[in-house]
């Protein structure tokens, strides 16, 4: 679809940008993001894409908002309290562009639902909260061996980092086991400083520029307001990655190069 | 081998690059085993020491460097001693090789047979139990939907690739395969490098065989005697020092004056000959290679096309495979390469997919080449 006048504006300054350009733009219309999360990522993760231009953005949040969550969960506020957070993010991110198809899906994330809920994205957004969805989610990206943007947020830290396997670790490699789940401390912007990288990685991965955090953990410290990089590795023992059965029988094994 | 968080051995040198792979994956959360090869048998005591290499009366000092890196890392090391292993299967096979008049690579033998195969091998037959290996290569494995398989792959920085010396790995080996260096760049390499095992070690990792590249001192000197040097059509030129001491392309030290600079365009063992020529006739049209061993795929066959690696400071060429069977392989290459050297690896890909590799038995030499020698200097060291 050619983009119109009224978002060749709306996109000008962005399109700018060196690797980006009209084809670039393009490319983000034609695709279909999914955001696993309404929350504290979902919000800055899914306002920066609508707003970025992306075509259809799929929302999955089974939740509705509460008071509590207004400290970082922008996409929703007074009003919304009670209401879907699916749905409260649809007005809001159609309000932020009338452009964006958003497909509100107020249900859990699993096994059983995801494929049906993520719909053909070409990538996928971990906004979760859960590490059991986040398994899910996980088994399912490398099951379609489709990108994987992960976030997690606590206090005044957090963490991003793509899996893609088979071409990086998976999310089991580096968190085999599930954390215990409940109500934690989280500084709204904490959830936005790494929302908006997620948002950028997504960006990245769609318009093909540099895999900067491929077998790459960032973790940001913002107490110290210190960002580290930690090079991550695939296991070759990973339950949900690992020794996938080749059917190749190793007839040439020799020890004689 | 406990289920939740898995043991990986990592081979260790005490050199950046193997103790850079351990402190990653220890940071990363896995337990860490390092295993260290003792691989010197005393061949070149009495000499002196010329630096860091592989192979020679230095390596106490690297061993107790590795020792120091891996302390620093709380990681348990331990010394695997392979001398016995290394003699038979690369100085034996070295020194049979120069003496044939051909220019072996070491590190191409020792990976498959020493770091990737007794090493592994001993470790675990003393009882020390891990699930997985990991080196500081500069390579990556990975699972490839192409061909079905794991696949070992050139490393992201091109610059940095080691491929070359890992083509004749059993294949069967690459899932358990970890090379936390192969997508890495340079920069963070060295990022990561200084946080996190600058303070013990700044040693570049080995890259010469032998202490100060002195191949000579591994000979035995009744095996090595003065030939004549020839030019292509026979007429002696001068005397050599010894076959052993000349490879295919070589310039300088032949010692002769010449009109044009004389490069080494052949070595004949069966008559103790070097045969010397202009730079026209270090090019070859194609290859023939033996003892060949697939990595990624199962079969090349005539018709095929892929790029053929013929040294390890080589730019791939794109070649054509004229005849394979089982166990030898001819290539016909689209551009004429200089310095096909016998005993050298060919080692053969589609992209970045190692394919397999050979080694190199005789350069083909068209007259028309000979000639007009249109390509490029492809090697830079």
């Amino acid at each position: 679809m050619p983009l119109t006048h009224e978002e060749k504006e709306r996109y000008s300054r962005q399109i700018m940008i060196e690797g980006w350009g009209l084809e670039g733009q393009k490319r983000l219309q034609a695709a279909t993001v999914f955001i696993a999360g309404a929350g504290g990522l979902g919000s800055p993760v899914s306002m920066y894409l609508a707003a970025a231009g992306i075509g259809t953005l799929r929302i999955c949040d089974c939740g509705e908002p509460e008071l509590s969550n207004l400290n970082r969960q922008l996409l929703h506020d007074d009003g919304r309290i009670g209401m879907s957070k699916a749905e409260s993010a649809r007005m809001t991110l159609k309000g932020i562009n009338p452009h964006a198809t958003v497909v509100p899906l107020p249900e859990a994330i699993t096994d059983a639902s995801i494929s049906r809920l993520a719909g053909g994205a070409d990538v996928l957004v971990d906004c979760l909260d859960s590490f059991e969805a986040r398994h899910v989610l996980n088994r399912y990206a490398v099951e379609r061996g489709i990108a994987l943007v992960h976030a997690a947020v606590q206090g005044l830290d957090g963490q991003v980092s793509v899996f893609h396997s088979p071409h990086t670790p998976c999310m089991a490699c580096i968190f085999p086991r599930e954390f215990p789940r409940g109500v934690f401390p989280i500084a709204g912007f904490t959830a936005g400083v790494i929302g908006s990288l997620q948002a950028a990685e997504t960006v990245k991965l769609l318009l093909g520029l540099e895999k900067s955090l491929y077998n790459t953990l960032l973790m940001w410290d913002g107490t110290r307001c210190d960002f580290q990089k930690i090079t991550v590795c695939r296991s070759p023992v990973c339950p949900v990655c690992g020794k996938k059965d080749t059917g190749h029988t190793p007839a040439k094994d020799t020890h004689t190069p | 081998m406990t289920q939740d968080t898995p043991t990986v051995a990592v081979a260790m040198s005490g050199g950046v690059d193997s103790s850079l792979a351990a402190a990653l994956l220890k940071q990363q959360g896995f337990k860490v085993i390092g295993l260290t090869m003792k691989i010197y048998g005393g061949e070149l005591d009495g000499m002196p020491s010329r630096g860091h290499a592989c192979y020679g009366p230095g390596e106490e000092e690297d061993i107790a460097i590795t020792a120091t890196v891996a302390a620093h890392l709380g990681v348990p090391l331990q010394v695997i001693d392979l001398h016995e292993e290394y003699r038979e299967h690369v100085l034996r096979h070295f020194t049979h090789e120069y003496l044939a008049g051909r220019t072996p690579n070491p590190c191409t033998r020792c990976n498959p047979l020493l770091k990737f195969g007794f090493l592994i091998e001993k470790a675990r037959a003393s009882g020390i139990a891990f699930d997985c290996f990991a080196t500081g290569h500069y390579v990556r494995v990975c699972h490839d939907e192409h061909y079905g398989r794991y696949v070992l792959k050139k490393a992201r920085d091109a610059k940095k690739d080691q491929s070359y010396f890992l083509y004749a790995l059993p294949p069967s080996l690459l899932e358990l395969l970890m090379f936390p260096l192969g997508d890495m760049t340079k920069d963070e390499v060295r990022d990561r490098a200084g946080a996190l095992i600058l303070p013990v070690s700044r040693r570049p990792e080995s890259q010469d065989f032998i202490e100060g590249g002195a191949y000579g001192d591994l000979f035995d000197s009744a095996g090595i005697s003065p030939g004549p040097i020839l030019n292509s059509n026979g007429l002696r030129l001068g005397t050599h020092r010894g076959i052993v001491h000349y490879t295919i392309g070589q310039r300088r030290g032949i010692g002769i004056a010449h009109p044009e600079p004389l490069y080494v365009t052949g070595i004949d063992a069966k008559r103790n000959a070097i045969v010397v020529g202009p730079k026209s006739g270090l090019f070859a049209s194609g290859l023939q290679a033996t003892g060949l061993h697939l990595l990624s795929t199962d079969a090349l066959r005539p018709g095929q096309t892929l790029q053929a690696r013929i040294r390890h400071n080589h730019s791939p060429a794109e070649a054509t495979v004229t005849d394979c069977t089982d166990t030898s392989i001819t290539i016909r290459f689209e551009q004429p390469q200089l310095s096909v050297t016998p005993g050298q690896a060919a080692v053969f890909y589609d992209g970045d997919t190692v394919l397999g590799g050979a080694v190199i038995d005789s350069a083909t030499r068209d007259a028309e080449h000979n000639a007009a020698p249109a390509a490029q200097e492809q090697n830079h060291a």
